[in-house]
């Protein structure tokens, strides 16, 4: 009765190859599957003496088409692909965020400001083009502002995206887990499951997307899958990973136990943490950079200026200073030094008179130290000011009829009491800005006495750095030919004029001219008198007391309507090399912050290209290998149809010749 | 090489991606007029255009202070010719006076004529532009001379209250210029004109005629200082109005190379759009009959 099973086994053999065929057309387009193919193999039946006897074919095992290496390269080449196209969007989203060139971009505010400010440098007193200035840095500061946020709002969302990201990683490795269970046991028992495995290997595939992987064969057709060797799936159990914070620092970890940090080098997590570790911290600091050079270099002028509304009368620090870290290291730019000066200039209202006070300062001391001193400092040293602290804060306070500044760097009425001893004595005064880039002291002399404007007088003047050696003499010789109050050039840009009166020989004054008066910039740091205030990009904005009365914003360093010498200085801000070591104007480094995004999104969009190129090749190159023809198909169901008739018609005629013997009997 | 359905799909799927990414470009060059449009389309242009932009916005300051600056030299030079004439004028009763031929009345007549040409003279320097006083110097908000008169009303003395320092503006990037006057220089230079015209006019009420034709002389040095005073605002209003040529040429050239960096050649690019759309056209098209002929179709 052999004759009978080998038709039989032909017929499954017939009918298992049409279903294989049907399963490979049924699937031609479902991803990452592989095309079947059937081992068919002869039965062997018994041996009738002659020879042994075939029973026909049977399906021995069914595999899949595919080949190794590609299958590896896709892999690796998929999760290069995922990483780039993660940084490459995230590149196109900050370049936009910068949105230049534009002619309402940073670049341009900034650029816009300082345009405003050389106009009111023109016409110091037009309120519409002070206004104008305070909107200008208004909208500078806005800007800042808002590109913090965004950048803020795509650290958020980055780091919500690598919680998403590592979830789906989760369920991947606990599917991929799972299924190397069921293949391990439907292989134990002699099977083969080669569906499993697609569908596995498609869970791996997606897994590539995500986070750099290898796989390793583990028999029994269990895939171990590992993360630069750490294991994510041994075997038929995954490991849970989880993001964490530490430092700023954005990492996945094994979930419980110890923690272990997960080097993720490839796919989209890799991606999310080049971001969020990387691109937008680096982007964030130079913004900060960019927003703390302007606010700083914006208020040294402003600080030691004065501006349409006079000295004050009472100042409110706006920034505390209650840590003990050191003046210098509290983010305000403070140069550290245990020599710094502060001047301050009281004017007694009632006469016009100007004493000027230069108070030591510490700027390595720890900040709330630095404050009590100053404040003991002023309130010993300064007559008719007092200071006082509040909520870490230092504020001023003039007595009635005294008013201060920072601003005139020298004493405009040099002469005190006394000095000049002839009678009806001529008062002198210094005018105009002071150039000099260190401290003089200037000791004025008169050789000569007389009545100015009247007789000849001979005029001898002393340099020396304070407590220095004199280091130049010069005389000035004025006659009747001078007319009182005329300016008389000293030097570096200092006029001294005299008013009518008389000098006798031997008379002499002196007076300090300083480079800076606030030689640390502290007043910044302590929010004295500034234009702009807060720390970093996200945080910077004018002064209110500068939106609530423009006439405050420093225009020069005397109280004439027409000085200008501050707006010409904070118009020279937009020239000075501030930034990158000193070799970059504040535009200057937003292009470059602008260019680097920009080279940055060129060169990773280019990778991108030509890796999604290389893995479409791959892909291609895997259907070659692996894909599904339908004609072929065709031609194997062709077949089997062709067999399982050619079976039948075999069967048909053993049934016949059976039949033929039975009706013998 | 074995070719499978798939491979065909992605393919042609491919292709019309990448055709439409370069679509999308064209689009937007099109419809923004620029060919660079953020940074990455040209890092090298985008610079260069910001810069030029930034330095557009800063010769259109310059500029601005240009004009600014001129209407107040201008007003000033306007006050100085007026004052020029009003010079002559007292120099001409200066000349009348030092004949001696005239009465008393008539000597009092000319005197009262000098005082009054005295407070034009006086009216003029004191002369505001923009709201400031233009011989001030930085003092812009006060007036620039002031008189000390007697019961009768006669100037007795004029006195300079503004500040001996002038506002400067900046006219590029080391170029700075006065843009209003301290009077103290202008009109009591070599001679202080004020206390030489009081002179006069005591003098011609006196009948004193040398001291007349001594007043005289000091008058011409006074009126030469006014004209040469006259002579430097000419020279920074040329000044000026060469910069302004200059700036005007860089801002023109600036305009022009900023669009030759940034503004797509709209001719060029819509032939590049046509062939693009072409090509996708066509793309579309084998993706519509993609479905490659198979046995299926012959059994």
């Amino acid at each position: 009765m052999s004759g009978f099973s080998i038709g039989l086994n032909a017929l499954r053999t017939a009918m298992e190859l049409m279903y294989i065929a049907g399963d490979n057309i049924a699937n031609a387009n479902t991803p990452g599957y592989h095309a079947k193919r059937a081992y068919v193999v002869p039965e062997i039946g018994s041996t009738n003496g002659i020879y042994v006897q075939g029973l026909g074919s049977s399906v021995m095992d069914v595999s899949r088409l595919r080949n190794e290496l590609i299958e590896r390269s896709l892999l690796a080449y998929t999760q290069v692909e995922a990483t780039l196209r993660q940084e490459s969007d995230a590149l196109a989203h900050l370049e936009s965020l910068f949105g230049e060139p534009d002619t309402n971009g940073l670049d341009a505010q900034l650029g816009g400001f300082f345009e405003s400010v050389a106009a009111l440098a023109a016409d110091p007193n037009d309120p519409v083009l002070r206004q104008d200035v305070v909107q200008k840095a208004d909208s500078v500061c806005n800007l800042f502002r808002m590109t913090d946020a965004e950048l803020a709002t795509m650290a958020d969302s980055t780091r919500t995206e690598a919680e998403s990201t590592v979830a789906e990683i989760n369920n991947l490795t606990q599917q991929i887990a799972e299924l190397n269970l069921q293949i391990q046991m439907a292989e134990a028992g002699g099977d083969s499951a080669p569906s499993l495995e697609d569908a596995r290997d498609q869970l791996i595939s997606q897994l590539a997307d995500l986070i750099n992987v290898t796989t390793h064969d583990a028999g029994f057709g269990v895939v171990n899958v590992s993360c630069a060797g750490t294991l994510l799936v041994d075997g038929v159990h995954n490991l849970e990973l989880q993001t964490v914070v530490n430092d700023g620092v954005l990492s996945a970890v094994a979930s419980g136990g110890v923690g272990q940090s997960i080097s993720v080098r490839e796919g989209k997590l890799a991606g999310i943490l080049y971001v969020a570790n990387e691109l937008l911290p680096r982007f964030s600091t130079m913004l900060d950079d960019l927003a703390n050079a302007f606010r700083r270099s914006v208020n040294l002028v402003q600080t030691t200026g004065l501006g349409a509304s006079g000295r004050f009368h009472t100042l409110e620090g706006l920034n505390p200073f209650l840590s003990d870290t050191p003046v210098s290291e509290l983010g305000y730019g403070v140069a550290a030094g245990t020599d710094e000066k502060l001047v301050i200039n009281v004017e007694d209202e009632s006469t016009g008179e100007i004493t000027q006070y230069e108070l030591p300062l510490d700027t390595t001391q720890a900040a709330d130290v630095f404050l009590t001193d100053l404040r003991d400092a002023i309130n010993a040293g300064v007559n008719h000011v007092s200071a006082e602290i509040v909520d870490g804060r230092l504020n001023l306070q003039a007595e009635d009829g005294y008013a201060f500044d920072f601003a005139t760097p020298y004493d405009p009425n040099p002469a005190e009491s006394g000095d000049i001893t002839a009678t009806d004595p001529t008062s002198p005064t210094v005018v105009d800005a002071y150039t000099g880039e260190t401290d003089l002291e200037y000791s004025v002399s008169f050789l000569t006495g007389g009545e100015i404007g009247t007789d000849g007088i001979t005029i001898q003047v002393s340099v020396n750095e304070p407590s220095g050696p004199v280091l130049r003499t010069f005389t000035r010789t004025i006659d009747d030919g001078y007319d009182p109050g005329d300016p008389i050039e000293l030097e570096n840009g200092l006029k001294l004029c005299l008013s009518a009166g008389n000098v006798s020989a031997g008379d002499s004054f002196s007076f300090t001219a300083h480079a800076s008066t606030d030689t640390a910039g502290v007043l910044d740091a302590l929010g004295l008198n500034v234009f702009l205030t807060g720390q970093g990009a996200g945080a910077i904005q004018v002064a209110e007391r500068i939106h609530q009365n423009p006439l405050a914003l420093a225009s020069g360093i005397s109280e004439l309507p027409g000085d200008n010498q501050k707006l010409l200085e904070l118009h020279d801000v937009s020239t000075e090399k501030l930034l990158l070591g000193g070799t970059a104007t504040l535009n200057e480094h937003w292009r470059s912050m602008v260019g680097e995004v920009a080279t940055e999104a060129s060169t990773r969009s280019g990778q991108y290209e030509n890796v999604q190129k290389l893995v479409t090749n791959l892909q291609d190159q895997r259907d070659s290998v692996s894909g599904v023809s339908t004609d072929e198909e065709t031609i194997a169901i062709a077949r089997s149809q062709s067999i399982y008739q050619g079976i039948v018609k075999y069967m048909g005629v053993l049934n016949d010749m059976m039949n033929m013997l039975f009706d013998l009997l | 090489m074995r070719v499978t359905q798939n491979m065909l799909d992605r393919c042609v799927i491919f292709s019309m991606e990448q055709n439409l990414e370069r679509l999308a470009k064209l689009t937007e060059q099109l419809s923004t007029g620029r060919k660079v449009n953020t940074a990455s389309d040209d890092m090298a242009a985008t610079g260069r255009i910001l810069q030029l932009q930034g330095e557009n916005g800063r010769l259109s300051t310059y500029l601005d202070n240009i004009t600014s600056a001129e209407n107040t030299l201008n007003t000033a030079t306007d006050a100085l010719q007026q004052a020029s004439e009003i010079i002559t004028s007292i120099k001409e009763l200066g000349i009348q006076a030092a004949t001696g031929t005239y009465s008393d009345a008539d000597r009092e007549a000319m005197a009262e004529g000098v005082d009054g040409l005295l407070r034009s003279l006086i009216t003029l320097v004191n002369t505001k532009a923009n709201g400031a006083y233009l011989f001030s110097g930085e003092a812009t908000d006060t007036s620039s001379y002031a008189l000390t008169t007697d019961a009768s009303g006669n100037v007795l003395a004029v006195t300079y209250q503004g500040a001996v320092v002038s506002t400067e503006v900046s006219l590029g990037a080391s170029t700075n210029l006065e843009v209003n006057l301290v009077g103290k220089t202008m009109f009591e230079g070599e001679g202080d004109l004020f206390e030489t015209v009081i002179r006069l006019r005591d003098a011609i009420r006196d009948n004193d005629l040398d001291e007349i034709n001594s007043v005289r002389g000091d008058l011409d040095t006074c009126h030469d200082d006014v004209r040469l005073s006259l002579g430097r605002l000419g020279e920074r209003l040329d000044q000026m109005d060469a910069l302004r040529t200059v700036f005007e040429r860089f801002k023109e050239r600036n305009d022009q190379l900023i669009s030759d960096n940034q503004d797509a050649d709209i001719g060029e690019v819509t032939v590049e759009y046509n062939s693009q759309m072409a090509l996708l056209l066509m793309t579309m098209k084998v993706a519509a009959q993609l479905v490659k002929p198979s046995l299926l179709n012959f059994t």
